[in-house]
């Protein structure tokens, strides 16, 4: 149930993100030739929606195993070896995810202290960088849940 | 720290990546570990993630891989074949020239290899075997083909490489047009050669004129892809951002209410499958910049950079020598991660010597397209592999002839500048 939820969140943010970037873009495109008037804002809202699909996307494609790696050796090992070690794999990718998690907030508190904001829209800039915050829960669940399943496999990826 | 933290650094990643960890992991935790023992501050981890995927010409990315899998899911791919085949089907090696040919025109629409290799190759490959090709030949051809994918623009090498080096994105595009040709050019010459002494023949007639102005009119949509692209650039109209943005909406339009073989079904799945192939190489761009920031800050580059230039004062020796290196790195590393871990100690290099930034955009690019290539991390041979059922171990040999070709092709192309930067020169770039 869960998972199911986390899915199709993951599934509709990513359509629905894609989606807006390519119509705001084409809109700017569109509006600059015929409309003579430049939607140059819009640029910076694409731009901090691809910072979240980034993320959102990371996760995904745990999920799908599409992160890129080296598994000539790894295949040559006896089917035992091969589970420990992508076991521990798994640690050092979550490791990498938590660290993100935790130093995020302190990006996150220092940007609202400072009051930042983007620069045209003025926007607070912690709204878009909180992306890394999410980003990384997301990307740390999804890595543990792979992670999981090829143990419960025994090692197989 | 107990050791040169740069030499730490550089283990650590291998180290790491030798366990199938995935790649943007290897760096960001090499990277982590190192900045933590050499007592630096881990806060830029974070703000670094950031601000490197906060790039409006990064957002090329996604928008070329939907425009591919668009293309691809509109039908405009099988049609750019069947022109391709009324053309030059008839003669020896046909199908696999072929096959060439629609890499080099598709490549013209996508922006990544992997994806040229899955566009074209689930339709070249069983119809090579078909036709009496050899499964390794017909395989290998592909995945190779495929890799001008990133070198004939539009390109995510290229968009990369023009964010790391601050140059036009829009000329290394133009410079990347006839470099792309070199190299489909090497490698239709060795799949004749082959194919020659193989005996594999062509479909042996000859089609009329009417067929083929049928086969034109038929894909003439999806030959107009590359003209609103290069054309939309080159006049100012958009930027290659927003021509990537341009080229999705087209292909999106094409197969709605032209072909009509795309619905609201299959869209959400090219959304999905596009943003998710988009995030794989930008986890590794945010993963890959702080390790770059980190080289940078070490003064590691900059050492790095200095050994080389004492090395040797003529400027050709030190292209040859990092052609090499980046051969060798290419076959273990995917191209964003070879930019960002390489150009921060290569481009002060090429500045000492005065060699053109666009130009060594080219040469660089065309030397990671062979990266994808090269087992044993090659990821057009992944894709190829999983589309012919076969071992790594089997396209791997099946490869090397049109390695070499490619590997001329790169010679060529680092030592004749003019083919890089003839076609921009041209139009006053």
């Amino acid at each position: 149930m869960f998972w199911k939820v986390f899915d199709s969140l993951e599934d509709w943010f990513m359509v629905l993100s894609l989606g807006f970037m390519l119509v705001l873009n084409f809109a700017n495109v569109v509006s600059r030739y015929l409309l003579n008037t430049s939607l140059s804002f819009t640029e910076e809202i694409t731009t901090n929606l691809f910072v979240w699909s980034c993320f959102i996307g990371a996760a995904a494609a745990a999920k799908r195993g599409a992160h890129l790696g080296f598994d000539l050796l790894l295949m040559y090992l006896p089917k035992k070896v091969q589970r420990i070690v992508t076991a521990l794999v798994t640690l050092v990718t979550l490791g990498m995810f938590g660290l993100l998690f935790v130093l995020s907030f302190d990006m996150i508190e220092t940007q609202i202290m400072l009051k930042q904001e983007t620069p045209a829209l003025g926007w607070p800039e912690w709204t878009i960088s909180l992306a890394i915050t999410v980003g990384a829960f997301f990307c740390f669940a999804r890595f543990a849940q792979a992670g999981w399943n090829s143990w419960k496999k025994g090692g197989a990826n | 720290m107990f050791m040169d933290p740069t030499i730490f650094l550089f283990i650590l990643f291998g180290f790491l990546l030798l366990w199938n960890t995935p790649i943007a992991v290897g760096l960001g935790m090499a990277s982590l570990i190192t900045i933590y023992l050499s007592g630096g501050p881990l806060g830029v981890f974070p703000l670094t993630m950031y601000s490197a995927t906060a790039k409006f010409a990064l957002l090329a990315i996604p928008f070329f891989i939907l425009a591919g899998v668009v293309m691809e899911a509109a039908g405009v791919s099988s049609r750019l074949i069947k022109f391709a085949d009324v053309c030059v089907g008839h003669i020896t090696g046909g199908l696999a020239i072929v096959g060439v040919i629609t890499c080099c025109f598709f490549a013209a629409i996508s922006g990544s290899g992997p994806a040229t290799v899955a566009a074209l190759g689930t339709i070249m490959i069983p119809a090579m075997v078909k036709a009496g090709y050899d499964k390794g030949f017909s395989a290998a051809l592909m995945a190779n083909a495929g890799a001008i994918g990133i070198i004939i623009p539009p390109s995510i090498a290229f968009v990369v490489y023009g964010v790391i080096a601050e140059v036009s994105i829009g000329k290394l595009f133009m410079a990347g047009v006839i470099p792309g040709l070199v190299v489909g050019l090497a490698l239709a010459v060795v799949s004749y050669y082959i194919s020659k002494k193989r005996g594999y023949g062509g479909s042996g007639k000859k089609a009329t004129g009417a067929e083929i102005w049928a086969a034109f009119k038929d894909a003439a949509w999806g030959l107009m892809t590359p003209v609103i692209i290069l054309g939309g650039i080159y006049g100012g109209v958009f930027t290659p951002t927003e021509a990537a943005g341009v080229a999705a909406v087209y292909g999106l339009f094409v197969g709605f209410f032209v072909y009509k073989e795309l619905n609201w079904a299959k869209l959400k799945k090219l959304l999905i499958d596009s943003s998710v192939g988009s995030a794989v190489v930008m986890l590794i761009v945010s993963s890959a910049s702080l390790f770059a920031w980190l080289l940078t800050t070490e003064g590691a580059a900059q050492a790095a950079s200095a050994a080389m230039v004492n090395f040797s004062k003529d400027p050709w020796i030190i292209l040859l020598i990092i052609n090499i290196i980046v051969l060798i790195m290419g076959c273990f590393m995917d191209a964003i991660s070879i930019f960002y871990i390489s150009l921060p100690i290569f481009l002060p290099i090429i500045k000492m010597y005065n060699i053109d930034p666009i130009w060594f955009g080219v040469i660089i690019t065309v030397n990671v397209a062979i990266g994808q290539i090269t087992p044993p991390v090659g990821v057009n041979l992944y894709v190829a592999c999983n589309i012919a059922d076969l071992s790594l171990t089997d396209i791997s040999k099946a490869v090397i002839p049109f390695l070499l070709a490619s590997i001329v092709a790169l010679i060529l192309i680092t030592y004749i500048p003019a083919l890089s930067l003839w076609l921009p020169g041209l139009l006053g770039m």
